[in-house]
Formats: structure tokens, sequence, C-alpha cells
């Protein structure tokens, strides 16, 4: 069992206790339904997965840890991407939202495939042109969509 | 008689057939392009399908996932990289094949074996689906209780590292699926007071997030890394012998992979694997295989396509997801208000023997598409991953954009994509996490169903004796998976 199991179960059942007796009390309602009421099926999913979770924990502290595993499972060059992808997608859909839909949608692809190592100025150019033209066509002619 | 003839009417309209055309296109595509896979597709296109009718809106989303599971040949054979995980299998003896000047064989035996694969399991969808739902219609909520929590665990044993990570996942999939409007009464459940939430997170936001956006943020790590250059597709022919000796490869292989298919959770990879290990046990000349030999490509490819329509087989019968697949086209039916399962065939038969014919049609569709379109495929797996990545990105933005007509759908898709890439990365199944999401509206009902019948009173499932032979399978199957995968770990440690 690796490390990271460990960490991940041990977050489950943190994460697990706070649903179940902050979030579900003031969410949901104990009362009402005939069989089931609202909280009841959340409240076993919970349970079930802090169950689990325990189950998870114990299995990792009983395994053989492999000297060099980690608790977090990415490389730091994996965690980086995922970074700069998320920050990447999120700067893109506030553009979306705020400067419109052509704008921020060629800012995102030519930022993602400048990232990603692409440096062909004609591929920069001629994507996000195919891509977002098509693409607003499509939404905006065919399916009537009103977009930012 | 009547009805089925009315269905293939309804196919065969030309908008139908555009769109089940469409679909196969963009599967062909989509297979072609590595990096870019049938989930991701199908949670891009699913959205799509509310400005159709139900029956092209299925049947182009089926068209997708056959002419992916098709089209992920051309790149295997071409440049060694498979463009859907099923067709792994395929490069075996696929890129051999090519690297000996023989393509165009391995890229025609491929495609015959893709479509015979899917026509006969089409064909076997049709024959057993709706016998199946009639079985389905005499069991009652305990048993199909049962019969979910069957699925749920089979699925997560399955589909994952780790029994105990799947079922996590599938849980944490119903939790999710528990907000909103409370069914039955009406209460708001974890919706934080938001009003966008009282009809619960949509399947179509979460797909986009845990598997098309997520999925682009792993292929990002690729950076710098451009795709292999195709092999030339021309010249060489097939010969008698080599097809006579394919033929009965492709059979057994068709069967094998329709009946792997039906399994929930064992998805297109083993089915493809599992047909090339067998035909090569099987044959008289096994080191042949992996050398270049046609029959390989024949097997893996019959199998993986044989998987797609036979997945489809649980999901008609009995309204139960067998895959990542089936439960995005679960959100297809639901934008048209239809609930997939055994009523299905009594409330929308039309619909459904439309949607057979749209299958068959866009299997004939697949094979003109390959047939005279393999030279441009080749093409179009040169295309740098870049171009794919960070177009699929904005389409994922816009497609969540478009399901709920608010920025608020792409904000969660955000959060969900974040989700996936934890998912993948500390390895727990994304896919029991959709299914589990996906069944928690059924599970609830026949839940409280079961509750109410049996008086919360544990000893009344005695006078179901269905239910407790399912759930004793259900136990059986997990001790049996779980001492299974003990003896592997223990072998990979030793």
């Amino acid at each position: 069992m690796k490390p990271s199991d460990l960490a991940a179960g041990t977050v489950l059942i943190l994460l697990g206790l706070y649903t179940l007796f902050v979030v579900l009390p003031a969410q949901t309602s104990a009362t009402g339904g005939i069989g089931l009421a609202p909280r009841d099926l959340p409240a076993l999913a919970t349970l079930v997965v802090i169950g689990l979770s325990a189950l998870l924990v114990v299995q990792s502290c009983i395994a053989k840890l492999p000297g060099r595993a980690s608790f977090w499972p990415a490389s730091w060059h994996e965690t980086l991407t995922m970074f700069v992808g998320f920050a990447l997608a999120l700067a893109a859909t506030l553009a979306f939202q705020f400067v419109g839909f052509i704008v921020g949608g060629a800012v995102l692809i030519v930022s993602i495939m400048l990232f990603m190592g692409e440096r062909n100025w004609l591929r920069l150019l001629f994507t996000p042109t195919v891509v977002v033209g098509g693409m607003y066509l499509f939404v905006t002619r065919l399916l009537h969509v009103t977009v930012p | 008689m009547e009805a089925v003839i009315a269905g293939f009417g309804a196919a065969l309209t030309p908008s139908n057939v555009a769109f089940v055309g469409l679909g196969v296109l963009l599967g062909y595509v989509v297979g072609v392009l590595p990096g870019f896979n049938r989930p991701t597709a199908l949670a891009l296109a699913v959205p799509l399908t509310f400005y159709m009718g139900p029956i092209s809106g299925i049947a182009f989303l089926i068209g997708i996932s056959k002419g992916s599971a098709t089209g992920g040949a051309v790149s295997a054979i071409l440049i060694n990289t498979p463009g859907e995980a099923s067709s792994a299998a395929t490069c075996l003896d696929g890129y051999p094949l090519a690297r000996k000047g023989r393509a165009r064989s391995a890229l025609l035996i491929a495609l015959v074996a893709s479509v015979w694969g899917d026509i006969f399991a089409t064909l076997v969808l049709i024959a057993l689906a709706q016998p199946l739902s009639r079985v389905a219609l005499l069991i009652g909520p305990v048993e199909i209780c049962a019969v979910l929590f069957f699925a749920l665990t089979f699925i997560a044993s399955l589909s994952g590292a780790s029994l105990l990570k799947g079922l996590i996942s599938a849980f944490l999939g119903i939790l999710l699926g528990t907000v909103g409007l409370d069914a039955e009464t009406g209460t708001p459940r974890l919706t934080f007071g938001q009003a966008e939430l009282f009809d619960g997170l949509p399947l179509m936001v979460i797909a986009i997030g845990v598997l098309a956006l997520s999925e682009m943020i792993v292929q990002m790590e690729e950076r710098g890394q451009q795709q292999g250059t195709p092999l030339a597709t021309g010249g060489d022919r097939l010969r008698a012998h080599e097809i006579r000796a394919c033929v009965p490869v492709i059979l057994r292989s068709s069967l094998l992979g329709t009946v792997l298919g039906v399994i929930p959770g064992l998805g297109a990879s083993v089915a493809s694997f599992l047909a090339y290990s067998w035909v090569r046990s099987t044959s008289s000349t096994p080191e042949r295989f992996g050398q270049g030999a046609l029959e390989g490509v024949a097997a893996a490819e019959a199998a993986d396509n044989a998987v797609v329509p036979a997945g489809l087989i649980p999901l008609f019968a009995l309204g139960i997801p067998g895959g990542i697949a089936a439960a995005l086209i679960i959100g297809a039916f639901m934008i048209h208000g239809i609930t997939p399962g055994p009523l299905m065939f009594l409330n929308h038969a039309h619909v459904l023997n439309a949607i057979y014919a749209s299958m068959l049609l866009a299997s004939v569709l697949m094979f003109a598409f390959g047939y005279f379109g393999s030279g441009l495929f080749a093409r179009l797996a040169q295309l740098p991953l870049s171009v794919i990545v960070a177009s699929v990105v904005f389409l994922c933005i816009v497609g969540a954009y478009i399901e709920g007509g608010t920025m608020f759908g792409v904000y969660l898709v955000l959060g969900f994509a974040v989700l996936g890439w934890l998912l993948r990365k500390f390895d727990f199944s994304y896919v029991t996490f959709l299914i589990g999401f996906v069944l928690t509206p059924t599970l609830e009902l026949s839940l409280r169903q079961a509750l109410i019948l049996t008086d919360r009173n544990p000893y009344a499932l005695l006078q179901h004796p269905i239910a407790l032979a399912i759930l004793a399978v259900t136990a059986l199957a997990v001790w049996r998976m779980a001492s299974r995968r003990r003896a592997v770990t223990g072998l990979a440690t030793s």
C-alpha cells in the first residue's frame, strides 16, 4: 500500500466527519419522508466513506511502506502543471465572462499551446482562429445560444 | 414487426442519418487522435444532444462511441500510439505489420474486424435487451436495490487499483448525487442556498470536469512531445489464406467481446487484451504474435468494438450503466425525459427501435468512413498534442456553458477538474465515482421502497430469496477478488 493512501484515507475521514457533524445537520432535514428522511442517504454514504477510509488507513499502516514513496502521489512537475492548467482555465473563464467568448477563447488556446512548448506561429494563429471561430458560429448560429 | 419497420423509418430520415454520420465521423477523429479519448468526447457531446431529437441525440452519441472504438486502431497501427486505451492490444501486431510495409492490410483487417464485432454485438443487444427487461419488470425494489449494490461493488472491484478505493469513489459519487431537492419531500439538500443546485449537480458538468478537463490537465504534462510520423498506408494487398485465417478469429473474439461487454465494469481494454491472449494461446504458431500477425489485430479489434453495443445491454434492460460511456448516455436519455430501464420498452418502444436501426446504420457508416478515409485519418494522427489539448480545454468550457446557459456550470467544471485530477493521482476510480453519482436517484428510490416493504426489518429479507442470492453473490465476488488481488500483490512484492 502506498503512503499516499494513508494521506488520502486520513483526509477523507476528516472531511467525512466534518460533513457528518457540521454540513449535513446544517444542510439537510432529518425528518419527513416515508421510508427515508432527506438526510438518511447522504448520511449513510458519508458513514460508508468514513468506514472504508478508516480501513484504507489501517491497510496502509499494516502494509510495508516502500522506502522512497511519498505522501503526495504527484511529482513536482505534475503538480505545477495542474496549477498552471487550472490557472489558465480559470483566467480564460474570467476572460470569457468579462471580455467575451472570442477573446477569452483565443487567449486560452494560445496560452495553453505556448505552455506546452508550441512555437510554430502558423499553428498559434491558425488553431484559435479555426476552433474559436468555428465554435462561435456553431453555438450562436446553429444552437442559438447567447454567449458573453 | 411494424414497430421495427417504424423504427427504421424514423432512423433513416435525412437529419438522423446526418447526425449518425457526424457522430461516427467525430468518433473516428477522436479515436485517431492520441490524447483525446471516448469519455472526453462523449462528455463534451452530451450537452449538444439537448438541441437534437431523442433518436438523433442518442444515435449521435452511440455513433461517437462506435467510431472512436474503430478509429483507435489507425494511430495504433500507424504510429504505435493507441488513440484509445482499448486499442493498445492492436499496437502489438499492428505496428510491426506497418513497419513491414503491410499497414494497408492491417488497417483493412482491423476495420473489417471492428465492423463485424460491432454488428454482432448490436444484434445480440437487439435480441437480448427486451427479454431481459421483461425479467427485470418481475423483480421488486428489494431485488433492484440488491442488483444496484452488486453492480456498484463489481464495477468498483474491477475498475481501479483497489476495491476499497473503488467503493469509496462510488459512495463519494452517491453523496454528491444527493445534492438538490429531495425527490419526496422537496426540501433542499446540500445546496448551500444556491438556487442553481436545486435540480442537483448536472451530470454533464461533473463529467466534463472529472473526465475531460482533468484528463487534458494530465495530458499537459506531456508538453514538448510531438506525435510520431505515421508510416505509409499504400502498397500491399490481403491474401485469401490470410482472410481465411482471420475469419474464425473475428467470430470468436466478437463473441468474447460481447460476453465481457455485458459484465459491468470490465470495459473494452480487458476484452481486447483477453481476446488477443486467447487467439495467441490457441494458435499453432504463437511465435508470430508480436511480430506482425494479422490475427492479433483482428482479435483485438473485434473484441474492442463488440464491447460498445454489448455494454448497452444492462443499461437498456436494467437501467444500470456498465461503464463510463453508458453512464454518459444516461445523461442524454434524461435530457429527453426518458429513463433507461425495463419500462423504456413499454413507454418508448418506438425510440428504442429507431436507436437500434441507427446503431446498425452507424456500423455501415463506420465501414464507409474507415475504408475511404484511412489516408485522411492517417494525416490527422500527426496533429501535435498542444493543438489537441488547447482545443479540448476550450471545448470543455464552452460545453459547460452550453449545458446550463450560465457561468455557474463553468466554475463548477473547474472545481470538478481538480477533483478529477486528485482522483487520478491518488488512484481512485473516477469511473465508479461517476457511476455512483448516476445511480443515486434509482438507488434512493429503490432503497426507500425496500425499507417500506421490509418495514426496516432485516429478517424480512428472507422473503426475498433473489435479493439474498444477489447479495450473497456480491459478497462472494468481493471475497474472491480481494483474495486474488492479495495473491497478485504478494507475487509482485516477492
